[in-house]
């Protein structure tokens, strides 16, 4: 299957360790995996600050970039597939042409648990996985957005040996929201204090995410408090399992 | 102004004490909501059914606003359109002084604390008592509500006690249920001795000519029946076409506000009554900006139905409650509709005290789109202009830097360059400016030695491999 | 002043995003949102009002005839108490020990004093375990409220299934005869204003007893 990277700005600036693993995990699934070396970023921080001009220029990029690939387009975060599934109609409502052209993209693009466990239902056992330890997960409220909720636990599952605690109140928001954090510091501190205090009471080795921004708002606090969290990526956590 | 709720949320999030209430209060009816819900086998058609019925008749308000007052006067009502807050204090003082009214009881009303109206009657020197026992104790202690359905979460039973002692000479125990039978004791004397109650109005139904009272204590009844003068006060939007569709909203607004299945009362008021009821009833229907929000792309947010399902789930709400808002309204549906009522210079703050969760507009049992309405705003407040420069700008200069490539990734390498002598073990401990609020609370993660693009252009060069790795 | 907010409204809707809806105004489906058959049986609504009422804080008690009722109300109303009536040929009920107080006005000195009601209602709705109490010239909405006790007296024939069955029972347009004002009693008065703390007899009864009985006797008619 051919796919398209959807790097994320997040993911390229401060996790590109999780981006390579999407794009190993995705490789031994028998993916060929395609990075465009134009994309930079969907537009979201200026869409969510309510700067909609600004987010259409750089949505305008964006489709511009992955018009030119064909087949699923993956992204390692939910709020960037939401970004462009969601919101991208929104942005180029005005022009009819210009909407076409960003549905067409939009309707292929897919965040990465979605896309392993909805579209290709991975047998990890089969292909030999294994976990040797407890992990906890974040369940970014992006997914709601998507129309998912329960593919990423699903797909962490899917990983024979590991042990999964459930996090208390998983549904909550940790607190990021964008420039929400940096507007109402104080309570998006308190927001991920409620969460990081959550992840803890888990007694989990590892803090398992799917979007940059949400591991960011959370490790961030939590260094802050001089407790730093083990935290990967999901699709980290996939290839390690498939010993990468 | 926006500055002062910059400072309010921040003294609420201070307060432990609060937010531990706030959790408490709003924890038990959503927990209450989800439960019951179950009762539907679907809740998602109820909502729709909710939100079409909703649509249906704002779409066609001036019709049956005109068929509800025909047949409200027919039956002896009288009828005072207010197209804004003074117009609605002046008709009620009129009717107060016409009547010479010295002594109100009101019933809980967001409308009234909407329109100032308290006031506006006790400068003319009546005497006007609220008798739900959440607003009785922040009307005794001067304060704003907390909650629009439970206004008084804020204070502990210790605190009430206080407010009593000081208040009405209250000399019993500290817990709730004594402080509640003294309320109870001392508002049977004001209802007994009231010339006038006001009650407001959840829904009028169009082909009855009749309106609802909904409350849990028995307030409303004292209100609507005992007093010779009644008077309802009205937002223009809160009207159903008919009973079954009373029904419905009947069905959902208890269950989405407490998880209960309904309040303990419902009193549906039809003008006056001979002997168990009102010699006189008015009813004032009430503008102030509904009409204008009506004609403009928001209009969804006049669906409302003010069961407060949407604070019970609001992150932040939890944290910041409901007096440190700019107006009586609060949580999701008052980061919306405050602004729409008093503009952006006012209320610009609360659309951004949101982190875009999502989770109001999932709940909302007339399927208000608030998180869609919260980005409009915002997109409202950047388009006028509401944010620093500081702001403008770096959306400006991110956007151009996002449409260049080759910018993007010099600028990250910038980015990488710059911050790394202020970075320990991989963590940045304080930025200025506006990234300094986020080290106000937090780290921040240096960026990457080589972000992934980067990487891979390297890779390509090293090795002239072609991109599919 | 009436011209101008309707006028408001009208400019609103004809020019803004309503205005196609406006003109394609759907038809009611309000009948979706029934949760219980109108034809649901007897005994099945009868049991569904009794679980529906006990659950809101309301007590149910059940009657085969007028004889076990006045042994439930003498159970219920201590001596002495100060009874207010509000159906008619009912004078039986009140125990020996009991006062009659007749309220016919609600400015009447004596409403503050009685000690506890005893009515009929219009209605029942088994879906909430709601009765239905229209006003009255025996001023049966004022004296079920009033008082920390009201007993209120339901034949099975008046208990229907859901809300809704209940909304089609509201007078159509025009119809004098309709009581100027009703109230749907679901439960004692409560409140949780306070430290979230559940507190009953607020400024309603603190205890609201359903007596559903199967013959009543003479016919109770509303008063």
């Amino acid at each position: 299957m051919n796919t398209a990277l959807f790097v994320t700005c997040l993911g390229d600036t401060f996790y590109p360790d999780a981006v390579e693993a999407t794009v190993d995990v995705l490789s031994r699934l028998g993916c060929s995996v395609d990075c465009p070396p134009g994309q930079t970023c969907c537009g979201q921080p200026m869409f969510n600050a309510g700067y909609f001009d600004q987010a259409r220029s750089v949505a305008r990029h964006f489709v511009k970039v992955f018009a030119e690939t064909t087949g699923p387009i993956i992204a390692p975060s939910s709020s960037c597939a939401a970004m462009v599934r969601n919101h991208f109609p929104r942005l180029f409502r005005d022009s009819a042409d210009e909407l076409a052209l960003a549905e067409a993209v939009g309707e292929r693009t897919f965040e990465f648990c979605e896309y392993l466990v909805k579209h290709l239902d991975v047998d990890l056992a089969a292909m030999g996985a294994r976990f040797d330890g407890s992990v906890t997960f974040h369940c970014s409220c992006h997914f709601r957005e998507l129309g998912l909720w329960d593919e990423p636990v699903d797909l962490i599952g899917r990983i024979p040996g590991l042990r999964y605690v459930p996090l208390e109140n998983i549904d909550h928001c940790c607190g990021f929201g964008g420039t929400f954090s940096v507007n109402f510091p104080h309570v998006s501190g308190r927001m991920a204090a409620d969460k990081v205090r959550a992840v803890e009471a888990t007694g989990a080795d590892w803090l398992v995410f799917a979007d940059p921004g949400c591991a960011m708002n959370l490790t961030g606090f939590a260094n802050r408090q001089g407790r730093p969290l083990r935290a990967m990526h999901v699709a980290e956590l996939v290839r390690r399992s498939l010993g990468g | 102004m926006e500055n002062s709720f910059h400072t309010t949320t921040q003294k609420a999030c201070a307060d432990s004490a609060l937010g531990e209430k706030l959790r408490n209060a709003t924890d038990r009816p959503r927990a209450g909501r989800e439960t019951i819900c179950r009762e539907f086998d679907g809740v998602e058609r109820f909502r729709d059914l909710a939100a079409g019925l909703r649509d249906d008749v704002l779409a066609g308000l001036d019709g049956y606003l005109s068929e509800f007052v025909e047949r409200t006067e027919a039956a002896g009502v009288r009828v005072h359109w207010a197209s804004d807050a003074h117009a609605a204090q002046r008709a009620i003082l009129g009717v107060a002084r016409e009547q010479g009214v010295e002594r109100i009881v009101k019933s809980k009303s967001m409308l009234t604390e909407e329109i100032d109206l308290s006031p506006v009657l006790e400068a003319d020197g009546i005497d006007v008592v609220e008798t739900d026992l959440g607003e009785f104790i922040i009307q005794l202690a001067g304060q704003k509500p907390s909650h629009i359905v439970m206004p008084a979460v804020h204070l502990s039973a210790a605190e009430v006690h206080e407010i009593f002692r000081h208040k009405i000479g209250y000399r019993g125990a500290a817990d709730a249920e004594a402080l509640t039978k003294a309320a109870r004791d001392h508002l049977r004397g004001k209802f007994a001795a009231a010339q006038m109650g006001i009650s407001g109005v959840n829904f009028a139904i169009a082909d009855q000519g009749a309106w609802t009272i909904c409350t849990n204590e028995g307030n409303g009844r004292y209100v609507a029946g005992l007093p010779r003068i009644y008077v309802a006060v009205m937002g223009l939007e809160r009207i159903v076409r008919d009973g079954p569709d009373a029904a419905v909203i009947l069905k959902l607004l208890a269950r989405f506000a407490t998880g209960q299945r309904i309040t303990q009362y419902v009193n549906v008021a039809r003008g006056p009554c001979a002997h168990d009821g009102p010699e006189q009833v008015h009813l004032v229907i009430v503008d102030n900006g509904r009409s204008r929000i009506l004609g403009g792309d928001k209009w969804s947010m006049l669906r409302c139905i003010r069961c407060g399902a949407c604070l019970n789930v609001c992150p932040v709400f939890r944290y910041i409650g409901g007096q440190s808002f700019p107006g009586c309204y609060s949580g999701p549906m008052g980061k919306v509709l405050l602004p729409l009522q008093k503009g952006l210079e006012i209320a610009g703050g609360p659309p951004k005290a949101c982190s875009l969760c999502g989770v109001c507009g999932d709940v909302c049992p007339v399927k208000i789109p608030l998180p869609e309405l919260l980005l409009e705003l915002r997109n409202d407040l950047a388009e006028g202009g509401h944010g620093s420069v500081m702001e403008r700008m770096g959306m400006k200069l991110g956007a151009w830097v996002f449409q260049h490539p080759l910018v993007y990734r010099l600028a990250q390498r910038v980015a990488r360059f710059g911050l790394r002598p202020f970075g320990k073990e991989g963590w940045v401990e304080k930025l200025p400016s506006i990234p300094g609020e986020w080290t106000r609370v937090k780290d921040l993660p240096l960026p990457a030695k080589r972000s992934y693009l980067a990487r891979r252009a390297r890779q390509r060069d090293d090795k002239k491999e072609t991109p599919n790795g | 002043m009436d011209k101008d907010v309707l006028q408001q409204i009208r400019a609103a809707l004809d020019s803004g995003p309503l205005a196609e809806r406006r003109a394609n105004q759907a038809r009611s489906r309000s009948a979706e949102g029934r949760l219980f058959p109108a034809d649901l049986d007897e005994a099945a609504r009868i049991g569904l009002f009794a679980e529906r009422a006990e659950s809101s804080g309301a007590r149910l008690h059940r009657a085969a005839d007028r004889a076990r009722l006045r042994a439930i109300i003498d159970e219920i109303v201590g001596d002495g108490a100060r009874l207010a009536l509000a159906i008619t040929a009912a004078e039986d009920l009140a125990p020996e020990s009991c006062i009659v107080v007749p309220i016919d006005d609600t400015a009447s000195d004596d409403l503050f004093r009685i000690d506890a009601a005893i009515t009929d209602v219009d209605l029942a709705v088994a879906e909430t375990g709601s009765i239905v109490l229209g006003a009255s010239e025996a001023c049966r909405r004022m004296i079920s409220l009033v008082p920390l006790i009201h007993i209120a007296i339901v034949r099975p024939d008046q208990i229907v299934a859901d809300l809704i069955d209940w909304a089609g029972t509201l007078p159509a347009a025009g119809d004098d005869a309709a009581p100027s004002g009703l109230t749907l009693i679901s439960g004692p008065s409560k409140t949780a204003d306070i430290e979230m703390e559940l507190v009953t007899g607020v400024h309603g009864p603190g205890e609201l007893h359903l007596v559903v009985v199967d013959s009543f006797g003479r016919e109770a008619s509303r008063t």
